[in-house]
């Protein structure tokens, strides 16, 4: 029964964004398709198909739905005893944005549902445009309504609420070069821990399988205050190659710190062919709650994660993109096709079940403008 | 680091007395100069990307609306 109110909902969905498409005329749509895979035997597919419109001159409007089916044995399903999991989560995205002059109104909604956790989330913004358009001012604000359920148990459903604000400055330097600065401020109330991952207390690396080992479910504070800081920046070399470079320092009422620090090399060899190279660096520190090993009750805090999300890793990625436009006939005014492929390698330093773990991520898309 | 990133800020918040006429913006307005380059291709990478790590924010998507694991 569960399953055909699912599929009918994926239906629902599917015809709604087609009557979107048919109502609106479509000016613009893609299909694209996510993969990836990681050496936690943990695996993510995930469709997605997108129709936009400019419905009046100045009014674009885009309808988004996407589903991610994962197929996991990770190690946090192992610690629990648990058996390998699939799920699947389905998405849709509704966005509208209106230009007046030199302001343009953005609005999106964003419905998220799988079987134990459902999300209703609300993003107003603003951008305006300053100094002959050499500036942008942007002002947005985003409100997620959560409730986190538990598979197999019903009566277990809870809140969590996030606020975000964001605001963002973006200034043309010269006639090849732009900057960007942007502050974005969360903050997060209600269940924040997860209901799946356990704390194996006992000497050497239990895990809850472990003969004896005890097993107390992680406790984290139902708050959450994050900030966020990034510069980004973009330079053109010459016609054909531009150079692009960005920098995030995040600090959270948690005590974790991050810095992410990004590189690219862009190359168009035609107006209608980019071949970009990126590199992107995290390293964050240990949140206080982190727990690597607890070998008795007493050293367990009254907070307390062994999520290796929050332990302390450092990860290297690189991505290669590639976009083509075909012309193809009068009907159409062009085929967009794209592929980005990239591996990265995460070094966790205190999280005891492993020391290092890849993934590989790959996407394709296929687009079309009428 | 930090007062270098501060520095940074303050410069390009400074820089906003700069203006580029028109007519001189044909190489930015070129899709290798778009700050999004290719939103539909990286969808997929940055949710991935906030849900594996403690950090989130002003940089691609914010993490939130899922229980992914």
């Amino acid at each position: 029964m569960v399953r055909r109110v699912k599929y009918a909902a994926q239906l629902a969905s599917c015809l709604s964004l087609l009557l979107f498409a048919i109502a609106t005329r479509a000016q613009d749509a893609s299909s694209t398709l996510y993969l990836r895979t990681d050496t936690d035997r943990t695996t993510v597919i995930s469709p997605r198909v997108r129709v936009g419109a400019d419905v009046v001159p100045g009014t674009r409007v885009d309808a988004a739905y996407s589903a991610d089916v994962w197929t996991s044995a990770s190690i946090d399903i192992a610690t629990s005893a648990s058996k390998a999991i699939t799920e699947q989560r389905d998405q849709l995205d509704l966005r509208a944005s209106q230009e007046l002059g030199d302001t343009t109104l953005n609005a999106a909604y964003r419905f998220s549902n799988e079987p134990d956790y459902r999300s209703h989330g609300a993003t107003l913004g603003v951008r305006q445009n300053l100094a002959n358009n050499s500036t942008s001012l942007g002002l947005s604000a985003s409100l997620l309504l959560d409730r986190v359920g538990r598979s197999g148990d019903p009566e277990f459903w809870r809140s969590l609420d996030t606020f975000d604000g964001r605001v963002s400055l973006t200034q043309l330097i010269d006639p090849s070069t732009w900057i960007e600065a942007v502050y974005e401020l969360g903050y997060a109330n209600g269940y924040l821990a997860s209901p799946y991952r356990f704390i194996a207390i006992g000497p050497g690396r239990p895990t809850c399988r472990t003969p004896d080992a005890v097993c107390v479910r992680e406790a984290l504070p139902d708050q959450r205050l994050r900030h966020a800081l990034a510069l980004n920046a973009r330079r053109a070399l010459n016609d054909r190659f531009a150079l692009g470079a960005s920098y995030r320092f995040y600090g959270d009422g948690w005590s974790l710190l991050s810095h992410t620090g990004q590189g690219s090399l862009s190359f168009m060899p035609g107006e209608n062919t980019l071949l970009a190279l990126d590199y992107r660096f995290y390293a964050q520190s240990a949140a206080k709650y982190y727990q690597a090993r607890v070998t008795s009750l007493s050293q367990l805090g009254r907070y307390a994660t062994r999520d290796k999300e929050l332990s302390p890793f450092t990860s290297h990625r690189l991505v290669l993109t590639l976009q083509h436009a075909i012309k193809v006939s009068d009907t159409f005014q062009r085929l967009e096709l794209g592929a980005i492929v990239g591996p990265t390698l995460y070094l966790f330093s205190d999280f005891p079940p492993y020391k290092r773990l890849t993934a590989l991520e790959a996407t394709v898309s296929l687009g079309v403008v009428l | 680091m930090m007062r270098m990133f501060w520095s940074i800020l303050v410069l390009s918040l400074f820089a906003g007395c700069a203006t580029v006429a028109p007519y001189q913006r044909e190489r930015l307005t070129k899709r290798d100069m778009n700050a999004e380059q290719a939103p539909d291709l990286t969808v997929g990478m940055e949710h991935a990307t906030a849900y594996r790590e403690g950090s989130s924010g002003a940089l691609g998507s914010s993490a939130g609306g899922c229980g992914c694991n």
